[in-house]
């Protein structure tokens, strides 16, 4: 039967109810655009607002009053200038550091190079924060371990954290494994016939070294840079902690006391994050224009399986090398951790279970790791969900819009924490409706945040999914929504759970939004550990640190296992030679 | 069940892929749509489907509208009863080969002993019974086609739509497979639309060839007619090759034409009727007989490139009136530079659109 024989009333009928069924995707998308404006624009217009108008007046008119005060105090520019020195000189050493250890694993025959790449990436898992602390308790210039150590010994010289230089070291020691995945990568995709075309040319080691693999991998490195940078700049934990006692303070670290002003500093604030904002966005350009065409597509989705150069001795020195970087990163911090966790006050001399438990006990320390618990879930699903969405909408909908739908959710992506907190806090403040208060505003600042991440993921892997594997389904008899419940999503679950993973450990140590937005109600973990910090109780704060990883890999550990039996490894694209 | 589409069209923004395209592809047969790439037969076949909307036009599968521009009809691609076999095969990774075939008559809500049934008379029809149980990416290249086939028949759908499914095969295999569904077909009767770019894959499969070029259908017809009469230039040079001569005076007589190329040569053709302007002559290469020099009315020539290929020798030579190609079963190899004289029968001359 076709529509054209059907009476007219009847043919109405069929297409209202064809407009119907196509309803519940409009309504989609239009949920989600309206998602994206609130929890992505929204904070960022809150932020350009409040820098350049008085809204504290009664009639808010534009004002100059605080670009002027950030331009005419000297501490912003230190704070500008700090934040400058240590994050380009933490991006350098990170990139120095990641581009070593990339080559050494994917290139050499570095004795357990396996094993020592895997556990290179784990610092990414560390939390900045605990990071920090951990280093503050090794080489506080008095009281820090190694230096107690030195003294011992006899030798001369004290280390002092506590330092540009000690800012600079700690973070770049953490943003290494950033720029050595991205190095890897690139090493791994990349074809070995390119460089050994080159010696077949009659270039020697080094001149196919210097003319071919390095001009290679100069976006990898450029991209491994800049992401560090980026990362640097908007870091609240390791900067405060290191850098408080001499008032070596980041922009990060001025904005979090314009927070504790009475009545807090909005406008300044503002200003500051504009600060971050330019910086990142202004890397992130620079990347762009540096690279700009020289995309060169090494990825052909093959395994390659490239030429390992044979160190011969020095196999163990660079294996002493990586093993020396797992010892600064992770070992030492995480000894020093439980050695304070376990003294009754820091460095006593006597060590106790019992102290280390003790602090566990309180009431306090339950309330906020549940809280913690819940808003990490609750954000890591809600972000997930919407990112389901929206890398479905961008990679299989031909919808017009999509691209700005991508790159606004994708713009926090480089924006640094602290300003995106500043943003949420900013539009809420002064909103009829108050969620300036509770948790709800922690959830909607990491979903506006780090929904980009799951996007990512999620859409990486939709686009291995051949559109053809969703329309024989249709073919076959299937609705779009079984198509999706059935074959696509069982076919992408492996980056949801992976995307949801990431999530939630990001959420669970979270600090640089969250000092921004609690209130005592809503307290995380998170802050709880940075105010045991504050009173400067360093034997709390190690075991509160613990806790919080113990808790996060508890609940990786367990996750993995609950989802390993149907998100294991299987080749999504089907075998098709072409 | 028939297919029939009525002044279809598709554009992608403002590039047109199909340019009113009416057809119809008769029940229980193999129908081709032959052409190179972007000529719009694949767009064809995913309208049929449901997969692509249309930018105008009707599509009627078995006495049904599916989609109409106006008033609009549009009958999600679930719901037409076709079943279709894709280029890639688009076998679902995460499930087994019995699974693969079984979704179809899930969807279908058919369940039980008598969809398990169906599924293993499928598979053993094409060979895979014994690989129910495997994963679906532990296949090799040939047995992911077969599952493809078998989850395009399970459904007893009338219809088969098949997008170049041969294409990702290697040649030995690919030969194979084309009898195979031949002879499936053959069994069972259905209507199958094949798409393909070769031509030689077009003729051995095909009931009716459909020859697309730039988004239209430029012939359609049995393979042996549409090789025997091509209408165009390219119809000539798509199927099969072809030696094109446009430099030509003609005269009609009793018994036909007689063409005067350049160099005096005459040439006579069994004609019914005159040439109209600017339409070509056409002779295949293999109409041509390569003889000795001077065999009486013979045309004069020489070979400029001889090449053996086996089965056959293909030569290249140089007439009056431009480089011939001449494909000779017989005859052991002449060398280039060897003087020679061709002919061809009076009624293996064709005149074709340009």
């Amino acid at each position: 039967m076709t529509l054209a024989d059907l009476p007219l009333l009847e043919r109405h009928e069929m297409q209202r109810y064809r407009l119907m069924r196509r309803l519940p995707g409009i309504v989609a998308v239009v949920l989600v655009c309206c998602v994206v404006a609130v929890l992505v624009i929204a904070p960022l217009c809150a932020v350009l607002y409040r820098a350049v108008f008085d809204a504290d007046a009664v009639m808010p008119s534009l004002t100059s009053r605080y670009l002027v005060e950030v331009l005419g105090k000297r501490i912003y520019w230190d704070a500008l200038a700090n934040t400058l020195l240590v994050s380009g000189g933490a991006a350098l050493l990170a990139t120095l550091l990641g581009v070593s250890f990339a080559w050494i694993f994917e290139r050499t025959d570095t004795w357990m190079r396996g094993v020592l790449q895997w556990i290179s990436q784990l610092p990414i898992f560390i939390p900045p924060f605990v990071g920090a602390v951990a280093w503050a308790l090794l080489a506080a210039p008095r009281s820090g371990v190694m230096n107690h150590l030195l003294a011992a010994l006899d030798l001369p010289g004290v280390l002092n954290v506590y330092s540009r230089w000690g800012m600079l070291i700690v973070i770049g020691l953490y943003l290494a494994p950033y720029v050595m995945m991205i190095v890897a990568a690139a090493l791994r995709s990349m074809d070995p016939s390119l460089e050994e075309a080159a010696q077949v040319c009659g270039l020697t080691p080094s001149q196919t070294m210097r003319r071919i693999t390095i001009p290679l991998l100069t976006p990898a490195v450029l991209s491994g840079a800049v992401l560090s940078f980026t990362i640097a700049i908007g870091l609240f934990g390791t900067p405060v902690v290191l850098g408080w006692s001499r008032q070596i303070l980041m922009l990060t670290s001025r904005i979090w006391i314009g927070a504790q002003e009475v009545p807090p500093n909005y406008g300044v604030m503002a200003v500051l994050s504009i600060y971050l904002l330019a910086l990142s966005s202004f890397t992130t350009w620079l990347q762009r224009m540096l690279i700009g065409r020289r995309v060169y597509t090494t990825v052909s989705g093959k395994g390659f399986r490239p030429r390992v150069v044979e160190l011969r001795g020095w196999r163990w020195a660079t294996c002493a090398l990586a093993a020396l970087y797992v010892l600064a990163t992770i070992l030492a911090p995480i000894a020093i951790l439980i050695a304070a966790a376990l003294s009754r006050y820091t460095w006593s001399g006597s060590y106790s279970l019992s102290t280390a438990l003790g602090y566990l006990q309180s009431d306090d320390v339950w309330f906020t790791l549940q809280n913690s618990v819940v808003i990490s879930v609750l954000s890591a699903s809600i972000a997930t969900l919407i990112g389901i969405v929206i890398a479905w909408i961008v990679v299989r909908t031909r919808l017009r819009g999509r691209g700005v739908l991508e790159y606004v959710v994708l713009l926090p992506i480089s924006m640094p924490g602290i300003a995106f907190g500043v943003g949420m806090l900013l539009f809420w403040i002064n909103m009829p409706l108050s969620i300036y208060g509770t948790t709800l505003i922690i959830v909607f600042a990491f979903v506006g945040r780090f929904t980009a991440y799951a996007v990512r993921s999620v859409s990486a892997s939709l686009i291995q999914v051949h559109p053809e594997l969703e329309e024989s389904a249709r073919v076959c008899g299937y609705g779009p929504l079984r198509t999706f419940t059935r074959i696509t999503l069982p076919l992408i679950r492996a980056s949801v759970v992976a995307a949801w993973l990431l999530l939630f450990s990001f959420f669970m140590t979270e600090l640089s939004m969250v000092v921004i937005l609690y209130t005592a109600q809503d307290r995380t973990f998170s802050v709880l550990s940075f105010e045991a910090w504050n009173v400067g109780d360093f034997s709390r704060l190690a075991s509160y640190s613990l806790l919080q990883m113990a808790v996060g890999i508890v609940f990786m550990a367990i996750l993995k296992t609950c989802f390993r039996s149907w998100s294991a490894p299987r080749s999504i694209q089907p075998v098709t030679p072409n | 069940m028939s297919i029939v589409v009525r002044r279809l069209q598709k554009s992608y923004g403002a590039q047109p892929v199909l340019k009113s395209v009416s057809e119809s592809f008769a029940d229980g047969q193999i129908s081709v749509l032959l052409g190179a790439s972007g000529c719009g037969k694949t767009t064809t076949l995913r309208c049929i489907a449901g997969l692509e909307r249309p930018s105008g036009g009707e599509i009627v599968i078995a006495g049904e509208t599916v989609y109409q521009a106006a008033p609009p009809v549009w009958v999600a691609p679930e719901r037409r009863h076709v079943s279709m076999v894709f280029q890639s095969y688009a076998i679902w990774p995460h499930m087994t080969v019995f699974e693969n075939v079984a979704l179809p008559l899930r969807a279908a809500g058919i369940k039980g002993e008598r969809a398990r049934d169906a599924v293993m008379e499928t598979l053993r029809l094409v060979g895979l019974d014994t690989f129910a149980s495997r994963g679906a990416t532990q296949l090799s290249g040939g047995q992911q086609q077969r599952v493809a086939l078998a989850r395009a028949i399970v459904s007893e759908a009338p219809v088969i739509l098949m997008d170049e499914p041969l294409s990702n095969l290697d040649a030995k295999l690919r030969v194979e497979m084309r009898v195979e569904i031949r002879a499936l077909q053959r069994r069972l009767g259905r209507t199958i639309l094949f798409v393909t770019h070769d031509q030689e894959e077009a003729m051995s499969i095909a009931d009716t060839v459909y020859l697309y070029h730039a988004g239209a259908v430029i012939q359609r017809g049995a393979p042996q007619d549409i090789y025997d009469h091509p209408a165009t230039r390219h119809a000539a040079e798509f199927l099969g090759r072809a030696n094109i001569i446009a430099d030509y005076q003609w005269q009609m007589s009793a018994s036909g034409a007689v063409f005067t190329l350049p160099g005096g040569v005459s040439l006579p053709a069994a004609l019914a009727q005159a040439p109209r302007a600017g339409e070509l002559l056409c002779i295949r290469p293999e109409k041509w007989r390569v003889r000795e020099a001077g065999t009486p009315r013979s045309i004069a020539g020489r070979v400029a490139e001889t090449s053996f290929v086996g089965n056959r020798t293909e030569y290249r030579i140089d007439t009056p009136f431009g480089q011939m190609s001449a494909v000779q079963l017989d005859a052991g190899p002449r060398r280039p530079g060897e003087l020679v004289g061709i002919e061809v029968a009076a009624d293996d001359i064709r005149v074709v659109g340009a």
